[in-house]
């Protein structure tokens, strides 16, 4: 790991030598500042080579670890703006029903180009399909669209979401008191906030 | 088509049935003649057997015919007869009973067909052996693209002038292979339909779409057939004063006698607030006349087809086309005035009101059930052409509503009947009268 070559440029700065130190001076200071085993300045060099590296390492993995985040924040933006503008295309696409939240919807593009949606899957329309299938997209009840493919996981998603909102709303909208005796009059002029429920958790199990 | 794979309904959202459900419970108590049918024929069950193919606007009124035609022992699948003219919740409520429905709000035009095709094979395997029509679609359907099951079909009934004309052109060519029954043209269908229903809906349509005061204001009404007529009665018994145009002698006389003026449309166009077309013919409002009409003047048209206006001039020559909302446009003309036009020039009972109410769709479709019955149970007797349903059968499509609305009926003695030479249950007139 260690270049042998660079090893040697390393520079090992030793502390500059005082011949007086605090005022006292010393008789010999060549004597007293000799290094009389040549291997332990490489060993000091070798030492201050390794801090290098390993700062280095550090410092690049920190830095890593932000340049992740940033391509991660890069590709979230970009996925962001990629969805905004296919749930415009497809909520401009021409369709003569008035969609519905919940529902899924088949998208097909005619000879002119035109693409549509239908309330018909492929397989619905049979041999007889008329116009090239493009995909199917569930609208969402925010307005945005799922692709097929994405309809499961995104109903997973929700269903989790629920499950913790739902969790919230049995913490916060509990008629009796709960964690720190929060109750629905308490809670606005009560500091607990639902931070608080794991402290408190250990809190009692510590202390009672 | 594949049959393997038809899914047992296709609705909008299933989820608007119990919706639907509360509305046609309404609607059965407006439309008596159905519901009266149901109570006659419901044990008898003279449908058993019949597997209808339905085509027709899918609305809470077609359910309560539906769900009569699977009363009276009928297998039904049903699509609508128009992309946008569904009511979404009537055809989940439908879906939900288990009858075969394919048709939502706001479908293509090859989901449209889509939707009729998937109305042909029953559940079973067996194709269709009635139609019911509106507008000639499903049987141009069968005709042109399914052949092989017409001659299982023992006969069709049509709804409307659009599907009857195209009928009577089929047997000219010799193209018809099933008897026929036009139901439009019973007295208690169109005249009833076009009087009455378009009497309510239209002035129902200008004010839902503009809240415009109609007393004091002169109104033009294009046309005076029996559209024209309802339209012209409604807004004069709001206080408009009605101005009515014709081409036939007969109507215009008719109009000038019931204290109506008759004039040229273009000496009353910068005169009137308010065009209504109800002629059935087209180019009556053309370009340069929209120039001369008085600031805000409105413009709608309730005949049949969307060519009584031209529209398409107002399009390329406006300075600035706004949507007030939808079915509400108001032009800005290069003379700096405006012209608000309702429903784009398409009927604008459907486009800015919600048609003809229960009560006159249930004459319409009591004729409907009348002729699947007759079709069906009669069908030696029916060669391939175009009927009408029998006077008598018409005289009783009335009789079944007369109860709802608290009529009651005279009865001819027997020396008044042969006084006036005809039976003493009816049919009480010739087949010449005119109504």
């Amino acid at each position: 790991m260690a270049d042998p070559v660079r090893s040697y440029e390393t520079k090992v700065a030793l502390v500059e030598s005082n011949s007086r130190p605090d005022g006292h001076q010393l008789v010999n200071t060549y004597m007293t500042n000799r290094n009389a085993d040549p291997m332990d300045l490489v060993e000091l060099a070798r030492q201050v080579q390794k801090a290098d590296e390993f700062t280095k390492a550090t410092c690049g993995s920190k830095l890593m670890v932000i340049a992740d985040q940033i391509r991660y924040l890069q590709e979230q933006a970009k996925k962001v703006l990629e969805e905004a503008k296919r749930d415009a295309m497809l909520h401009h696409a021409a369709c003569n029903l008035v969609k519905k939240p919940g529902k899924i919807y088949y998208l097909y593009e005619r000879e002119s180009g035109q693409k549509y949606f239908s309330l018909l899957s492929p397989e619905e329309w049979g041999p007889s399909c008329p116009h090239d299938f493009i995909g199917a997209f569930k609208l969402e009840h925010d307005m945005s669209w799922t692709p097929h493919e994405h309809i499961e996981k995104r109903s997973q998603d929700f269903a989790l979401i629920d499950k913790v909102m739902n969790a919230q709303n049995a913490i916060i909208d509990a008629e009796a008191p709960n964690f720190k005796g929060l109750t629905p009059s308490s809670r606005n002029n009560s500091s607990v906030k639902l931070l608080d429920v794991g402290e408190s958790d250990a809190s009692k199990a510590q202390g009672t | 088509m594949s049959k393997c794979n038809k899914p047992p309904f296709k609705v909008a959202d299933i989820d608007l049935a119990d919706w639907g459900r509360k509305c046609i419970e309404i609607a059965e108590n407006e439309m008596p003649g159905l519901m009266d049918l149901r109570k006659r024929y419901g044990p008898s069950k003279p449908l058993k057997g019949a597997r209808i193919a339905g085509c027709l606007h899918m609305t809470t009124q077609t359910a309560v015919l539906i769900e009569t035609l699977t009363a009276l022992g009928a297998e039904v699948q049903w699509s609508s007869c128009n992309i946008f003219s569904t009511q979404d919740f009537a055809a989940a409520a439908i879906a939900k009973t288990g009858v075969p429905v394919y048709a939502w709000k706001g479908e293509t035009d090859e989901e449209y067909l889509w939707c009729i095709e998937q109305t042909l094979v029953f559940a079973d395997g067996k194709p269709l052996n009635m139609i019911l029509d509106d507008g000639g679609d499903l049987t141009n359907l069968v005709h042109e693209k399914y052949p092989q099951y017409l001659a299982d079909i023992k006969g069709l009934s049509e709804e409307t002038t659009t599907g009857v004309h195209n009928l009577y052109k089929m047997v000219k060519d010799g193209k018809l292979k099933v008897p026929a029954i036009n139901v439009n043209d019973s007295v208690t269908k169109s005249k009833f339909d076009n009087l009455y229903g378009c009497r309510e809906s239209l002035v129902d349509g200008i004010k839902r779409a503009t809240d415009v005061m109609l007393a004091g204001k002169v109104a033009v009404v294009a046309g005076y057939g029996d559209v024209g007529k309802g339209s012209a009665q409604a807004l004069r018994n709001f206080g408009a004063r009605v101005i009515i145009t014709e081409i036939d002698p007969i109507n215009a006389l008719q109009a000038a006698m019931e204290g109506y003026e008759v004039a040229r449309i273009e000496d009353v166009i910068s005169k009137a607030r308010i065009f209504v077309t109800a002629s059935g013919c087209k180019d009556i409002i053309m370009g340069e006349m929209f120039e001369q009409m008085l600031e805000d003047a409105i413009v709608c048209n309730i005949g049949h087809f969307d060519c009584e206006l031209d529209i398409k001039w107002l399009n390329d020559n406006c300075t600035k086309k706004e949507q007030i909302k939808p079915q509400v446009d108001r032009y800005t003309l290069k003379n700096g005035r405006h012209i608000i036009v309702l429903a784009e020039g398409r009927l604008v009972n459907l486009g800015c009101a919600h048609g003809h109410p229960s009560f006159v769709m249930s004459n319409s479709f009591t004729n409907q059930v009348l002729a699947q019955i007759e079709l069906w149970t009669k069908s030696d007797k029916y060669k391939i052409d175009v009927y009408m349903l029998p006077k008598k059968l018409d005289e009783e499509v009335a009789m079944a509503h007369l109860d709802h609305l608290g009529v009651k009926l005279t009865k001819l003695t027997d020396s008044q009947a042969s006084y006036l030479g005809i039976p003493k249950e009816g049919p009480f007139k010739a087949d010449f009268y005119r109504y």
